[in-house]
């Protein structure tokens, strides 16, 4: 018992080196001028994350709080469309050899893209069309701000850069499927339908929680990356981009531990959901 | 439940081919007939790759005959068939699923209630002697004679009317196994279903069956009825008397077997 807690205590007290390291070099580098134009001093960062409502000062854009939910938005409306449509097409092409034979190569190749590649053309195509100019119209739409935040400019681009993984994945998931599990399935009676969700879905969630967990993390990445292109107005890409050209650098420094953050805890929790769903796989021999 | 009527199992001019990459058209079931009967407990004995699991699978319903049929009582069977359980070496058991869940699985797809197969699988697991206080762990923190109760309590609980066993115990370690068989004894007893009980073991063969088949490449080569009653005694005068007369057949077929 008291090994455990000791060598709990030493991986946490490893853990955490890192952080403090990094922190102290920042501290000596930085010293303590609040007006540093290209590393703010620790104090006036911690100042803006304790703050994460207050008004940003300096230049035109939402507190914090709003950028980080502004971001947290787009991400998962994105990351939501590439689960429904990634997992459909990757059980389409495990389900069915020539839909395979059909997507395989253009999936392949498509994805060696930077999804940020496609941006300027999707802002050319879709221009600022947002949920909220679709739900009420081009003229209403700014009557619903949070939801005109959400451009689907951006949201492809998100879904782009998550899709792949999740179909790719999901189809080595189904391809994991032990012909043997659907034959003893079989040999019980089992419809077409029962085997799909008794025996292939949960088969397959080992592989489609590593697409979800890869694809977690381009999709946080690529829109924090997006948000710094123009078109877009809001969000913590957007809020480092001006920070940084208007000087004021513990914002973009601030909205940077927040983007670790949340990203921390993103991945924690599809690793969480990974571990409920798939631990068997692991612990099976 | 389904019913466990016992019903025959009967082959006529059973074949299967294969195209194999490497070894060209190869036959591993070649023009069987055979008939077992009701309630009885059959094993086949034969040297790995001579075609038995290919058997159990045409059996099954799993894979289509290349020539000839499968009845069980008056039904060909063309595709899987349903009212068959089986059990191999591996146990095959869903990981993702606890024991209770694996038990319980048949009567789960055939749309039984869930209060009503959990008491089912919970007596089979009684049946199987294993302890209700395991119905919730997971299958890979059981050993390998408990997955293979699981299995078996898997069979039990479907109550199927053919039982079809592919070398069950051959991964187990010797008490375990003589525990295992001793159980497959006393539950065949309990519930005698036409059980097809695929061995490489001639001891084992002798010790479990009510008749023993020989197969050797893909045929039939010799089909011996036991004449000891259960419970049986592997030291005893009677038992190495029809071991040695088993020996001596093989021996005058050793041309065709290789066991």
């Amino acid at each position: 018992m008291k090994k455990a807690v000791a060598k709990i205590a030493i991986k946490s007290l490893l853990g955490v080196t890192g952080p403090a390291v990094i922190l102290l070099c920042w501290h000596l580098y930085a010293g303590d001028h609040p007006n540093s134009q290209i590393v703010p001093s620790v104090g006036s960062v911690v100042d803006v994350l304790l703050h994460p409502t207050a008004q940003v000062q300096g230049f035109d854009c939402e507190p914090l709080a709003q950028s980080t939910l502004y971001s947290v938005l787009r991400m998962l409306t994105g990351f939501a469309l590439a689960v429904v449509s990634g997992i459909a097409i990757g059980l389409l092409m495990g389900a069915f050899k020539p839909v395979r034979y059909l997507l395989n190569p253009t999936i392949s190749a498509a994805m060696t893209v930077s999804p940020l590649a496609w941006f300027p053309l999707a802002i050319l195509s879709m221009k600022m069309a947002s949920i909220s100019s679709w739900l009420n119209g081009e003229n209403l739409a700014y009557q619903y701000d949070t939801l005109d935040r959400l451009k689907f400019a951006v949201i492809v681009i998100i879904w782009v850069g998550a899709f792949f993984p999740i179909a790719l994945n999901t189809l080595a998931g189904v391809d994991s499927v032990r012909h043997r599990h659907v034959e003893i399935a079989k040999s019980f009676g089992a419809s077409r339908w029962q085997i799909l969700t008794k025996i292939v879905l949960p088969s397959m969630l080992p592989g489609v929680f590593t697409g979800l967990r890869l694809a977690g993390g381009i999709a946080w990445r690529v829109i924090v990356a997006a948000e710094m292109f123009p078109g877009t107005t809001g969000g913590l890409g957007y809020m480092i981009r001006f920070s940084n050209s208007e000087s004021e650098p513990q914002y973009a420094f601030a909205a940077i531990i927040v983007i670790a953050l949340v990203g921390v805890v993103f991945d924690g929790l599809l690793r969480y959901l990974q571990w409920r769903s798939s631990r068997w796989c692991a612990a099976s021999v | 439940m389904h019913d466990s009527t016992r019903l025959p199992i009967t082959l006529t001019n059973l074949t299967k081919s294969f195209d194999s990459q490497d070894r060209g058209k190869i036959t591993p079931v070649k023009n069987v007939s055979i008939t077992f009967n009701p309630g009885e407990l059959t094993c086949i004995l034969g040297q790995s790759g001579c075609g038995k699991t290919t058997l159990l699978r045409l059996i099954s319903g799993l894979i289509k005959p290349s020539a000839g049929k499968v009845e069980i009582g008056n039904d060909q069977i063309l595709q899987h068939a349903k009212n068959v359980a089986s059990v191999n070496q591996s146990g095959d058991l869903l990981p993702w699923l606890n024991v209770l869940q694996n038990v319980a699985f048949g009567l789960e797809i055939a749309g039984f209630a869930k209060a009503e197969r959990n008491q089912c699988a919970l007596k089979a697991l009684n049946s199987v002697n294993l302890d209700e206080s395991i119905a919730n762990s997971m299958i890979w923190e059981l050993s390998g004679g408990m997955r293979q109760r699981v299995a078996l309590a898997r069979a039990l609980c479907f109550r199927a009317s053919i039982m079809l066993m592919d070398e069950p115990f051959a991964s187990l370690d010797e008490p375990t196994r003589h525990q295992l068989q001793d159980m497959l004894i006393r539950l065949h007893r309990e519930m005698p279903v036409t059980t097809v009980f695929v061995t490489h073991s001639i001891e084992e063969a002798l010790y479990l069956a009510d008749r023993i088949v020989v197969f050797s490449k893909g045929e039939i080569v010799a089909d011996i009825p036991v004449e000891l009653g259960q419970p049986r005694d592997r030291f005893c005068s009677e038992f190495i008397g029809q071991l040695l007369d088993i020996r001596k057949i093989l021996a005058a077929h050793k041309s065709e077997i290789d066991l």
